[in-house]
């Protein structure tokens, strides 16, 4: 198998897993909003499924964000001289960007480390803090590596990808 | 260094970064730390960050941006958005300047599934310019009425601008979207004098096409149902109380789905693509939104937006000195960057200098995005326009400015009547059930 279809599949299975948390988030919504309307009745902690649901999604979107170079950017150079521009700071933006994702990293990482044992919970669902922490962690970690491949491919192909 | 100077120097940072196309929550995201660190030191900086991050991906509020934005993705692939032009088309084509309108409305439809006016003025590029030029429009009308169309998608629930703006200035999103109502009515009201006023004046020319036939309009009229339909259960939705802002985002995509499965206009993979698309948009804004609170911390730490509050002291008491300084800046910086990127960089400051003027901030974010869009336009240098003349290198620069002066004085105009009646924006909020 190819680097490059090893890639594909690891974006798509990131980016299926993120949706799935998303799909789950707007479920548990809804069903709030049936079961209320139905009878009278809220699903159990809701609001902190919900928003945990979906803070997943959106964390596990983030290495197929920084690989695949999808950032928020305001590109003015570069609309006006393509053949100037792109590639110079397509490359700036890529090193700056795996800094960034490496100092998030060292933060996050730092944090669940220093939670490890500590018996804090989530308010609602009861879930274990340092467990939820170091999923983040995990996430940011593969963004950091994603970051890496993200410049790989901005030196070898440009912006495009 | 003083708190101050490196307030003033980390903005400055962010903005040169911005320009220089680093992504823009990688740019406020590490002149926040990096700010933060210099000015508390690194544990403290850290402490910072991982609370922002943490808090940032479990904020209640923001989890209505993913579904929004689910919301719009199915309903591009559901076709509406293709569709909503098509209709358009057929109802309004045969009255002058009639494809400029639909275009207009499908720039607007358009945006509101996108949530970037750069990215609505591509697309609405390469499927509307050929059409009006088709049709025998003239070149400055065409360009600029897709130049135009794409600033007006970011005012229309579900606007995911609006949603940040709400985050960061800690204002109710029912309330800012609720004030959407009267702007946007006002917005098609003028643009459509836009389109009309050049072409009776003989400035455009806007060949009438043959009127379609009463079945094909029914069709069309049928096509426009389930847009209308979806943006009434928003607004109903959060007029009436019925729902909060989060229920009416996860009830809006569920709709749009059932919509989709109902009519066999979304197959399994159009789903599967749909959900996928949200993610990878979504991994984008929750990166904007943590890069932004890291650059909030920051700026407040530094003490700049109190020391921006002490400058304009002098002005304080009179709310439209402040007002048209802000839209003086929004216009410079709408030639240099995004309008997510403006709002970001500038929310932090000018919310408390507003705040000191006694301008109620649901009325000033309505007024920072239509004003941030408008610097979009403006010539010489909007970025909607670079990107038009990307999509469509043969239309001529002089032919573009040409073409969106009317939609700019529109916009004044527009702006001005906000200023002048802000009931105009407050009004639906204020009486909202």
């Amino acid at each position: 198998m190819t680097a490059s279809a090893i890639r594909n599949i690891l974006s798509k299975a990131f980016l299926a897993a993120a949706g799935g948390c998303f799909v789950f988030g707007a479920g548990v919504t809804v069903g709030d909003v049936v079961l209320r309307a139905v009878a009278g009745m809220n699903v159990p902690a809701a609001i902190e499924l919900t928003s945990l649901s979906i803070g997943l999604g959106a964390l596990l979107s983030m290495p197929v964000c920084y690989a695949k170079a999808t950032h928020v950017t305001a590109r003015l150079l570069s609309e006006l001289s393509p053949g100037r521009f792109s590639r110079p700071l397509g490359l700036v933006g890529s090193v700056f960007s795996l800094g960034f994702a490496a100092l998030l990293l060292w933060i996050l990482a730092r944090n669940a480390f220093s939670k490890l044992g500590s018996p804090q919970t989530t308010a609602d669902l009861g879930l274990s803090m340092p467990l939820a922490l170091s999923v983040v962690a995990l996430a940011l970690a593969a963004a950091l590596v994603a970051s890496v491949a993200g410049l790989f491919l901005t030196l070898k192909n440009g912006r495009e990808l | 260094m003083s708190g101050l100077a490196l307030g003033g120097l980390g903005f400055a940072a962010a903005i040169v970064m911005i320009f220089l196309e680093i992504p823009v929550a990688v740019a406020l995201g590490l002149v926040g730390l990096i700010g933060s660190a210099m000015i508390i030191g690194f544990s403290g900086a850290e402490a910072i960050g991982a609370t922002t991050v943490w808090d940032s991906l479990t904020n209640y509020t923001l989890t209505m941006l993913p579904l929004f934005v689910m919301m719009g993705n199915l309903a591009a692939r559901c076709g509406l958005s293709t569709k909503l032009y098509q209709s358009m088309s057929v109802l309004t084509g045969h009255r002058r300047g009639g494809l400029a309108l639909a275009t207009i409305g499908a720039s607007a439809g358009f945006g509101m599934i996108s949530g970037s006016s750069l990215a609505t003025t591509a697309t609405m590029g390469r499927i509307a310019l050929p059409q009006m030029r088709e049709a025998g429009y003239s070149r400055s009308l065409s360009a600029g009425s897709v130049a135009a169309g794409g600033t007006l998608g970011i005012l229309i629930p579900p606007s995911t601008v609006l949603v940040i703006y709400a985050f960061i200035a800690e204002q109710s999103i029912r309330s800012l979207l609720l004030a959407t109502a009267g702007p946007i009515f006002l917005a098609v009201l003028l643009y459509c004098m836009a389109i009309w006023v050049p072409i009776w004046m003989g400035w455009s020319s806007a060949p009438q096409r043959a009127r379609a036939g009463l079945a094909e309009r029914r069709d069309a009229l049928r096509e426009l149902l389930p847009p209308v339909g979806i943006f009434g259960l928003i607004m109903g939705g959060l007029y009436s109380g019925l729902f909060t802002a989060n229920e009416t985002a996860a009830i809006g995509a569920a709709v749009v789905l059932a919509y989709g499965l109902l009519t066999r206009r979304l197959s399994g993979d159009g789903l599967m693509a749909a959900v996928m698309d949200t993610a990878m948009t979504c991994g984008a804004l929750y990166l904007v939104l943590i890069g932004a609170n890291l650059f909030n911390f920051f700026l407040a730490l530094s003490g700049l937006p109190f020391s921006l509050t002490d400058m304009f002291s002098g002005i304080l008491d009179e709310p439209l000195l402040v007002i048209l300084l802000m839209l003086a800046i929004y216009l410079v910086l709408g030639t240099l960057m995004d309008s997510l990127a403006m709002l970001l960089l500038t929310v932090p400051l000018f919310v408390p200098v507003a705040q000191a003027a006694g301008i109620d901030l649901v009325w000033f974010g309505i007024f920072a995005v239509t004003v941030v869009e408008m610097g979009l336009i403006t010539p010489p240098v909007g970025m909607n326009l670079f990107v038009l003349k990307t999509v469509s290198p043969d239309v001529k620069l002089t032919e573009l400015w040409v073409g969106v002066t009317p939609f700019v004085i529109a916009d004044l105009v527009r702006v001005a009547i906000i200023i002048a009646i802000p009931a105009i924006v407050l009004w639906l909020p204020l009486n909202a059930l």
